[in-house]
């Protein structure tokens, strides 16, 4: 779990120093993360870590961030519908219900 | 209350608000399922009103709470949001009650967050908001208990030295922790205190600082920048994650697994067919079950009019009392059992939080109709009365959206058809049990709220296609633990439910009961006059009127003036048709005598089951319900939409008997 710790400290820090979005990859810690995808390509019972929201409308963009779907924040797939949609994603405590269209505007990191 | 040092400017106060008020006004706020309404129920004792907010549609709930030393305040249980900063309609509510802005209601002298324990962290992005937003703030940290059991230990003190905000533990639901909580709130009225942590978030050296330390905290965001939104909301994060990690310790480090019960619910193989059995078994419910306290009803109706009759001297206010009032009224009074049921059921289903996993496995084929997995619960809840449910659209955040659900919520089924469908299924279909116990009584029932929903899906993909523009219609739902059901809630919804819909009885109904008597009553027939004194009075005109236009339906004038008179509300038809039938001259009023004589009638050939699946068919389509167009236009705002809805119904119901018809009395 040493280096998934560290890619989140890494996001975190990068995140606050600079405050916008970023999609760096940790120097050197590249071979135990997966390189950027959207949540679309997260397996059910996968982990990842986000790294930023792309061109996704204004209203859509403030209901994800406010319920901490923001860049340094863990998620977990555990659920798909038929055909794909909607996704079922654990953070921070709850459970979350999206469309495949709205997922695939976040850019994660996955995990192992 | 509010410090204006370094804040930025705000909109003033209602200044009327605040000088008159002698009772402070405290209100409840947090995110949704957060346990809010439960401890506003405990607070107030559920001695509570429900209205609405001036000009809009949204939920208000007020109650008296009484703290200690006589001193009482007004609680107001505000609408659930995530956040103060987005453009929905909840959160703008929220801000301007907050502030003070709207019309006729008072400023929140207090405001006391509830916090859901085993969510912390994405509850602490409302609670950063109000604490810049620089109102007084008490948090009621509940759900100990839930957290307790997810090995989630939160040291209280910590978080609250963190926040510079009181934090109280509580379990709503138990009501524990609630006189620490009206301690507190009693002490914070006297000495209003203000969080010192107000923009504890951004961190003085970034560059975006003093751009967002101009930003008023308690408007809508949308105006901003999406990057600003972005980096505002996760600078607010980073700083809520440090905060957890000192006040909260999980006990295990492995996430909450998905309970076995959850997954099999949601479950691509089980998932719809448990959904299908659930929706039959609450048919089966309604069905079956009220039979017993329906006869009951059906009884002390006709017992009372016969009582009536002979207790009080012969007259015309008589008759209009045992024969035009008290069965009218009693015949939809009858229902409310069924209805019972019915919002029992749905009760059960929404405090469980199965609803969600319904709308989950739902939203993907809502989709494809121009819904969305949200508008499950509104069109669910319009099953029972298409009131509530078009209500319910505002959870729905694209415009697009809401008004197709608005538009086809009524289509959905409604308890007021019930009586229709009863009266008519027991009357023309036979009581057969298909393979023994599953009854076809009960199939047919279901089938006409099947075919009303399909007809929903069909309208409701027409006007999405339609309506459609660049818009963004969203889904994120967040999906509420699984849970028992609280009783008390349930039957406290039922009770509410029931009552709502007597009070319709008693009013509306009564009318239409009471023009309708008159109606069918005058002008009276001569001596000389054969067959039914109906057939003369204005309401048989009328009935032969549009007799030409609905013959191809299988109507008469009989059932054309029962429709017509059904339009305020759909009840109305079993009275009407009891009224213009003649029923109740012999044999006392209610509405077994009804089906006895349609029965009758369907034997000599006078009312073929041709005739009685088109007159269903019918009341499946036409919107007959003058709340229903009401509250229509009040959620659309606009008279367009509201007849528009009422013309397309119509001329669906139309043609939709006119083809059932035809095909059936050629079939049958």
């Amino acid at each position: 779990m040493r280096a998934n710790s560290l890619t989140r400290d890494t996001a975190l820090r990068n995140s606050s120093a600079q405050g916008a979005r970023h999609k760096e990859i940790v120097e050197g810690i590249t071979e135990t993360v997966q390189p950027e995808r959207d949540l679309t390509a997260v397996k059910v019972g996968q982990r990842a870590i986000i790294s930023a929201i792309k061109s996704c409308p204004k209203d859509l963009l403030h209901k994800l961030v406010s319920m901490g779907l923001v860049a340094g924040t863990e998620v977990r797939v555990t659920q798909r519908g038929f055909f794909g949609s909607p996704i079922n994603i654990h953070l921070l405590g709850s459970v979350l219900s999206l469309r495949s269209a709205e997922a695939a505007h976040i850019q994660v990191q996955p995990l192992l | 209350m509010k410090s204006s040092d370094t804040s930025p400017p705000q909109t003033p106060q209602n200044p009327s608000s605040t000088s008159t008020q002698s009772i402070p006004t405290i209100a409840l706020v947090g995110n949704p399922n957060c346990g809010k309404t439960t401890l506003f129920n405990s607070l107030t004792g559920s001695n509570y009103k429900v209205a609405n907010y001036p000009g809009v549609t949204v939920e208000k709930k007020t109650g008296a709470l009484s703290l200690l030393n006589n001193i009482s305040a007004h609680l107001v249980d505000l609408p659930g949001t995530y956040a103060l900063s987005g453009a929905s309609l909840d959160e703008k509510i929220v801000t301007q009650v907050l502030q003070g802005n709207l019309q006729g209601e008072s400023t929140p002298t207090l405001i006391v967050a509830v916090v859901d324990a085993t969510n912390i962290e994405r509850n602490l992005f409302l609670i950063s908001e109000l604490i810049d937003a620089r109102l007084p703030l008490i948090i009621a940290l509940n759900m100990m208990d839930a957290a307790e059991d997810q090995g989630i230990k939160v040291y209280s003190e910590i978080l609250a030295r963190s926040l510079d905000v009181p934090v109280i533990p509580i379990i709503a639901r138990s009501k524990k922790g609630l006189e620490d909580l009206k301690l507190s709130i009693a002490r914070d009225l006297l000495h209003p205190a203000l969080s010192r942590k107000t923009l504890a978030w951004l961190p003085e050296s970034h560059p975006k600082a003093p751009l967002i330390s101009k930003i008023s905290f308690l408007d809508s965001h949308s105006e901003l920048d999406p990057e600003l939104i972005t980096t505002i909301a996760t600078l607010r994060y980073t700083w809520i994650r440090s905060v957890a990690s000192k006040a909260i310790r999980m006990e295990s480090s492995e996430p909450p697994s998905l309970s076995r019960l959850d997954t099999i619910l949601t479950s691509k193989i089980w998932g719809l067919p448990i959904f299908f059995g659930v929706l039959a078994l609450i048919f089966q419910g309604i069905f079956l079950w009220a039979q017993a306290p329906m006869n009951l009803i059906s009884g002390l109706v006709e017992s009372t009019s016969l009582w009536l009759l002979h207790v009080l001297p012969a007259g015309i206010l008589t008759s209009l009392l045992a024969e035009g009032i008290v069965p009218g009224v009693g015949n939809v009074i009858v229902f409310v059992p069924q209805i019972a049921i019915l919002f029992f059921f749905i009760g059960i289903l929404e405090d469980s939080g199965y609803l969600s996993r319904a709308a989950f496995l739902l939203d993907n084929f809502m989709k494809r109709f121009g819904l969305q997995g949200r508008a499950f619960i509104p069109l669910l809840s319009s099953m029972a009365c298409a009131v509530p449910g078009i209500l319910a659209t505002r959870t729905i955040p694209s415009k697009i959206d809401r008004l197709t659900t608005i538009l086809v919520a009524p289509l959905m089924g409604c308890s007021a058809r019930l009586p229709v469908y009863t009266v008519l299924i027991a009357a023309t279909i036979p009581p057969i049990y298909v393979g023994g116990w599953l009854s076809l009584q009960a199939m047919v029932l279901l089938g006409m709220y099947l075919l009303g929903i399909s007809g929903a899906c069909v309208m409701a993909w027409l006007f999405h296609k339609i309506l459609r523009r660049k818009e963004s219609c969203f889904f994120v739902m967040e999906m509420p633990p699984i849970r028992k059901p609280v009783g008390r809630v349930v039957l406290r919804n039922v009770y509410d439910s029931v009552l709502s819909f007597l009070r319709n009885a008693t009013t509306v109904i009564l009318a239409c009961s009471i023009i309708i008597w008159f109606l069918a009553s005058f002008p009276k027939p001569s001596a000389q006059h054969q067959g039914n004194p109906v057939e003369i009075s204005f309401a048989g005109r009328m009935g032969k009127l549009i007799e030409p236009a609905i013959r191809p339906l299988g109507f008469n004038w009989e059932l054309g003036f029962s429709i017509i008179a059904s339009f305020p509300a759909r009840e109305v038809f079993v009275t009407s048709l009891s009224t213009v039938l003649n029923v109740g001259q012999d044999d006392g009023d209610d509405h077994r005598s009804l089906i006895n004589r349609l029965r009758d009638k369907n034997q000599e050939g006078s009312f073929p089951l041709a005739t009685s699946l088109a007159l269903m068919v019918f009341y499946v389509f036409a919107c007959q319900c003058m709340s229903t167009l009401a509250v229509c236009r009040r959620e659309t705002g606009s008279w367009r939409w509201t007849l528009g809805m009422f013309g397309y119904m119509t001329a669906l119901a139309y043609f939709a008997a006119l083809l059932t018809y035809q095909i059936s009395i050629r079939l049958l």
